[in-house]
């Protein structure tokens, strides 16, 4: 075990979008999240499938309206030294880590976190990694960055 | 319209505690305040209490915008209960004398906002008749850590009382969505009318646990804090059940 994912929240994907449309929208968040169906009819708005929140996300990362991706949390359980992880503190505030011993720690972040640094030129391994859990947690975004589900 | 405030996604604790478990590692409480998130929708809010929202840290927020959601399609305001329906100002204005109270000028007010952009002002400056009492809707996230911390400042009596309610319905969200989490507030060493609100937000959740481990996956369950916490104005408060 090098990297492990071990906790984010369910529907990461949808919850951003919602909040990326509600800024936009004369509906709420919550109202957009759940907009999946003809049969909840919210004025102007197209249903919020696949297809909408992958347009939504598309655009956010073009516009780089990053703020968008940081309404979540995504832990993992890694093997790394301090300067490893020195680096992760340093590159943003939303990093949140925990000692387990001496080559254990906890790690939390955002998706907003993970998109700077998959779009960034500094790739250690251990961010790599990270990055690579993107193709579990956050389908849609992997797949527009292209992020590669191997750790190499 | 009462204001919501929807606490729609979070940290699903007892799943992370049994991922860590599984590799061999223990979760203590003070671990869960740090490695998690809880995302709340809090609709129809006052523009005067997400600007003192707005100012925590660490948070994230998408809130609506003026500039590009019209106020033909978003214009809504939140009267204080502490200004009387009928109380009568006088103003003067241009040699007339009028008696208005606070509903009538909010009117004005959405009618000169209208009119500018009817007449082909930009909606990014006709914004800037809006006045505080207008109500907005905001995403924001927070760690359980930073919520308390929230909590703390904005459940205290010397909170105004808009955001003072609204969060007293947040804690009682978040009490019950994550238990394992969130307990007594640590102000309530310090003060009786957090205590004693705390010990009835207690009561609350563990009446409403039943009703809410029953709530299909997905779905919203409503927490009725009405009358029990005296709350100023009515915050209607759901939490989405895993």
């Amino acid at each position: 075990m090098r990297v492990r994912l071990v906790g984010y929240e369910p529907d990461l994907e949808r919850v951003c979008a919602a909040a990326m449309r509600s800024c936009y929208s004369p509906h709420p968040g919550y109202e957009l999240f759940t907009h999946t169906s003809q049969d909840k009819v919210l004025d102007g708005e197209k249903i919020f499938d696949a297809e909408r929140i992958d347009g939504l996300l598309k655009r956010a990362l073009e516009l780089g309206h990053y703020d968008i991706l940081e309404h979540n949390s995504i832990t993992w359980l890694v093997e790394a030294d301090q300067k490893e992880i020195l680096f992760l503190m340093e590159s943003s505030k939303f990093f949140e880590t925990s000692q387990i011993d001496e080559q254990k720690w906890l790690i939390t972040t955002n998706l907003r976190v993970l998109v700077e640094l998959a779009r960034s030129t500094n790739h250690l391994p251990l961010t790599r990694e990270l990055v690579a859990t993107l193709n579990e947690a956050a389908p849609i975004i992997a797949s527009a960055l292209a992020i590669p589900t191997t750790k190499s | 319209m009462a204001s919501k405030a929807i606490l729609f996604s979070y940290t699903n604790y007892p799943e992370l505690t049994a991922n860590l478990e599984e590799a061999g590692v223990k979760m203590g409480r003070e671990n869960m305040l740090r490695h998690g998130s809880f995302t709340f929708d809090l609709q129809g809010i006052s523009r005067a209490t997400s600007h003192q929202i707005v100012r925590h840290r660490i948070a994230s927020f998408s809130q609506q915008s003026q500039r590009y959601v019209r106020v033909t399609r978003s214009y809504g305001y939140l009267k204080p209960p502490g200004i009387p329906k009928d109380l009568k100002v006088p103003v003067e204005f241009q040699g007339h004398k009028l008696e208005l109270n606070f509903t009538d000028v909010m009117d004005l007010t959405r009618q000169a906002e209208e009119g500018l952009t009817t007449k082909g002002i930009k909606a990014e400056d006709a914004r800037y008749l809006r006045p505080n009492a207008a109500t907005t809707n905001i995403v924001m996230s927070m760690s359980p850590r930073q919520l308390i911390h929230f909590f703390n400042l904005r459940c205290a009596p010397d909170a105004q009382w808009e955001i003072r309610d609204l969060a007293w319905s947040m804690y009682a969200a978040v009490r019950l969505a994550a238990p394992e989490v969130f307990g007594p507030l640590p102000a309530a060493d310090e003060s009786d009318y957090i205590k004693k609100r705390v010990s009835i937000v207690d009561d609350l959740v563990r009446k409403e646990e039943a009703g809410f481990s029953k709530t299909p996956p997905g779905e919203l369950f409503q927490l009725e804090l009405q009358p029990m916490l005296e709350l100023v104005h009515p915050v209607e408060t759901f939490v989405r059940h895993y």
